[in-house]
């Protein structure tokens, strides 16, 4: 789908350069939280998805806290049972305290970053998305900075020289956004929403 | 349902600790962010330099080798640290315990069948936090 011949994902990075912090980590959040809503909601039953999770022994601390914050607990309840049931009870029974091996959502976290820093080669080869960064954005933090180096570093060279100058969000800087315990996102895009409209008038 | 006491322990050390932080210090990701809910001026907007030692993992570390009490008062996360060490009459313990809690997150989920009414005291929670350890998180 466009917009004005932009793709979606343009116009997702469009949207983050106005975002108050490291745009990457708004674009991520934004599709991780999105992604475990979609589970809890539409696909705690899917045996596909049950069995990967169950076969990780459950998720990572950070990401099952993250899920907590849904407050479904029903959804919950159903995945865990099943991680208790089939991972953590049969392995008490053979004297192992397991831990959890894997997380879908880390894997899901480093596929979106992966996705969002290739789009954003193409989003700056648009200049007046260059432009709308250079003036908006705020600074990647360091760990983003770090994976834009190392995933695209042709586009890491062109984005550098503008990087220093660039308004920062501590402590987020350091270590990369906290994971969202509330939909941030919906609230930003109506704020944003409500400029443009300002403007317009 | 009883609390992990080392988690119980923990949290309540480190309340004390960010509530008596006066000028920001170096912390890990996890810690930091319990401090920003208790002190959230003391880091908005600081610059802080990543160093190695987080004080606050060494104070859980502490706590958690000081521990000599009961083994079936604790959480799985931090039974792990003393796993070999376990006798066998609390592996049948925790075997039994854990298919209680299994039974109860079972009825939990029952009780949001047609025609029922999902049950209003339920201590989903607790239980993920003897499974996961995360009663020792400020949340």
């Amino acid at each position: 789908m466009e917009k004005n011949n932009k793709s979606l994902l343009h116009l997702s990075w469009e949207t983050a350069f106005f975002w108050e912090g490291c745009p990457l980590c708004f674009l991520v959040q934004k599709s991780l939280r999105s992604y475990m809503e979609n589970i809890l909601y539409e696909s705690v039953n899917d045996p596909s998805l049950r069995k990967e999770i169950r076969e990780k022994g459950g998720f990572c601390e950070e990401h099952s806290l993250q899920l907590f914050s849904f407050n479904d607990l029903l959804g919950i309840s159903i995945i865990y049972e099943d991680i208790i049931k089939n991972y953590t009870l049969p392995n008490l029974r053979k004297k192992i305290i397991a831990n959890n091996i894997s997380c879908i959502f880390c894997e899901k976290e480093k596929e979106y970053e992966r996705l969002y820093i290739l789009a954003l080669e193409e989003v700056l080869r648009n200049k007046d998305s260059f432009e709308l960064w250079k003036e908006n954005a705020y600074d990647f933090c360091q760990p983003h900075k770090e994976l834009i180096k190392n995933t695209a570093p042709n586009l890491y060279k062109k984005i550098e020289p503008f990087l220093n100058t660039k308004k920062r969000k501590y402590p987020e800087y350091i270590y990369k956004a906290f994971p969202w315990d509330r939909d941030f996102a919906e609230l930003f895009l109506k704020k944003l929403q409500m400029m443009r409209y300002n403007k317009i008038k | 349902m009883n609390e992990c006491t080392i988690c119980k322990k923990i949290k309540e050390e480190k309340e004390k600790f960010y509530k008596l932080l006066n000028k920001p210090v170096y912390l890990c990701k996890e810690h930091l962010k319990e401090a920003l809910l208790l002190n959230p001026k003391l880091y908005q907007d600081k610059e802080i330099q990543k160093e190695e030692i987080c004080p606050v993992c060494q104070l859980e570390k502490r706590i958690i080798s000081y521990y000599d009490g009961n083994f079936s008062d604790l959480c799985l996360y931090h039974l792990k640290y003393f796993e070999d060490k376990i006798p066998e009459n609390t592996w049948k313990i925790l075997i039994k315990e854990w298919e209680d809690y299994l039974k109860h997150i079972h009825n939990v989920i029952e009780s949001y069948s047609y025609n029922k009414t999902p049950l209003k005291e339920n201590n989903v929670m607790e239980i993920l936090n003897l499974l996961l350890g995360t009663g020792r998180k400020i949340r």
